[in-house]
């Protein structure tokens, strides 16, 4: 009981100062495959909505002087960009729109030191090819969130702030009750991304420096069980160096349900080309994983993966070593 | 508030256009100078008369009246969102609203504009 309950005061203080971080594994599909290429986490992004608003975009790409400027990021869905295209949530199950609605492009670019540095563009394309998980595919859902805006919006009076507040709760309580019975659903997600480097920055002296693509899967076992695959491939090349090829791949297995469950994954990284050609590394981890709060997971296990380099922090209570991070090491996509 | 000229003399034809995969609900109010907004319309995007869009006649609604349109969409987050308002006399378009952004956090987006109706001079 002691336990118990140095356990729920630590999860309660951890959770309090844990910050939200967007963990990006190498097994997982990068939300923005061109920022997961360049390592970059850009603070200013641009999200264009509209084609005018992208082509905008663009022409700050470039300098008066033909220079690609350094710590440009563009993310959005290309489709909003083509004129009269129109998805609407009646059509949103179909498969070829729910594709196209799922699919964002990225854009980055990332300079080398000083003003006539080097830069690297990368551009990226990711996309979910189909998700269980996905509550807008529901009608009933679609119905609930119809009642909620129903409820939130129609005093004309309220301020914006009011409705928007009523609305956001309303909403993330719907989806998290839909989730709790669908937290194994299957699902598939892909990204694929190029990069280019620029010498001195210019634009007439581009070359290509690589590319790279991720694919997660998971599949959705009886009620309490869910196996997720994933796995990710680089090539980088850099003139004077050998090149760089890389594949990463990772399996879980989870009994359970969306709060607590009992894993046991299993996860190869390989240096299939390069300087340490014979570069082979594999790891197995077992284990219980709980979900103290929204982002916050604490996790004990063992094997020879579990160490604790994807964990935000670690704590030992009740002699158990428990990882504490903002999401399962693999988690669906 | 923008003053949108029209004929107080003549209904007015609104049209609505949800073009992303989200829910939408819209309302549109009016009101004179002092008065309680009135409802005029209110929608969801399953009411659509085509594919797409939302169509109302309202009014004819007296000079100097405000309306408020207001439409909330609610979907996955950070997700694109777009509509698109235009309010007729006839044949003469007499505002136009395009609506695109991305929604928040929690999937949720709310666009409202507020019109006041004015005689042309």
């Amino acid at each position: 009981m002691r336990a118990v309950t140095a356990w729920i005061v630590t999860a309660i203080v951890m959770g309090a100062v844990t910050r939200e971080v967007d963990a990006q594994t190498p097994y997982r599909v990068p939300d923005a495959p061109a920022f997961a290429w360049l390592s970059a986490t850009p603070t200013l992004v641009s999200h264009p909505t509209t084609a005018r608003a992208f082509a905008a975009s663009l022409a700050t790409l470039v300098d008066s002087a033909g220079r690609f400027r350094q710590g440009f990021a563009l993310e959005g869905a290309p489709w909003a960009w083509i004129p009269g295209m129109s998805i609407p949530i009646s059509e949103y199950g179909r498969t070829r729109r729910y594709v196209l609605a799922n699919t964002t492009l990225s854009l980055a670019t990332l300079g080398g030191e000083g003003p006539d540095g080097d830069a690297d563009l990368a551009l990226g394309l990711r996309t979910t090819f189909f998700d269980r998980a996905d509550p807008m595919r529901d009608p009933e859902f679609q119905g609930t969130l119809r009642a909620v805006q129903a409820e939130c919006g129609a005093d004309p009076d309220l301020a914006r702030r009011r409705v928007l507040e009523c609305a956001e709760a309303g909403t993330e309580l719907a989806r998290e009750e839909w989730l709790a019975d669908r937290w194994n659903a299957s699902s598939l997600s892909a990204a694929v991304v190029t990069g280019l480097r620029f010498d001195d920055s210019r634009i007439g002296n581009g070359r290509w420096s690589g590319w790279g693509a991720w694919v997660s899967g998971a599949l959705g076992v009886g009620t309490a069980g869910q196996l997720i695959v994933q796995a990710g491939y680089e090539q980088r090349v850099t003139p004077g160096s050998n090149e760089q090829n890389a594949l990463s791949a990772g399996s879980r297995l989870l009994v359970g349900s969306s709060t607590v469950n009992g894993f046991l994954e299993v996860a190869v990284d390989e240096n299939l080309q390069g300087p340490a050609t014979d570069d082979t590394t594999a790891q197995w981890t077992g284990g219980i994983e709980l979900r103290a709060a929204p982002n916050l997971w604490l996790s004990t296990g063992f094997g020879s993966g579990f160490a604790t380099d994807a964990a935000d922090r670690v704590v030992i209570v009740a002699n158990l070593r428990w990882r504490i991070a903002d999401g399962p090491t693999l988690g669906p996509d | 508030m923008p003053d949108v000229k029209y004929d107080p003399e003549k209904a007015i034809d609104v049209r609505m256009d949800f073009d992303s995969p989200h829910v939408v609900t819209y309302w549109l109010w009016s009101r004179t100078a002092g008065d309680a907004w009135k409802l005029l319309a209110t929608g969801t995007d399953e009411d659509a008369v085509t594919n797409t869009g939302h169509q109302h006649s309202v009014g004819p609604l007296e000079a100097k009246s405000q309306v408020r349109i207001r439409v909330m969409f609610s979907g996955n987050p950070k997700t694109t969102y777009r509509a698109c308002v235009v309010l007729r006399q006839g044949r003469r378009k007499i505002h136009v609203d395009e609506w695109s952004g991305v929604t928040n956090s929690k999937g949720v987006a709310l666009e409202q504009d507020d019109l006041k109706l004015v005689e042309p001079q």
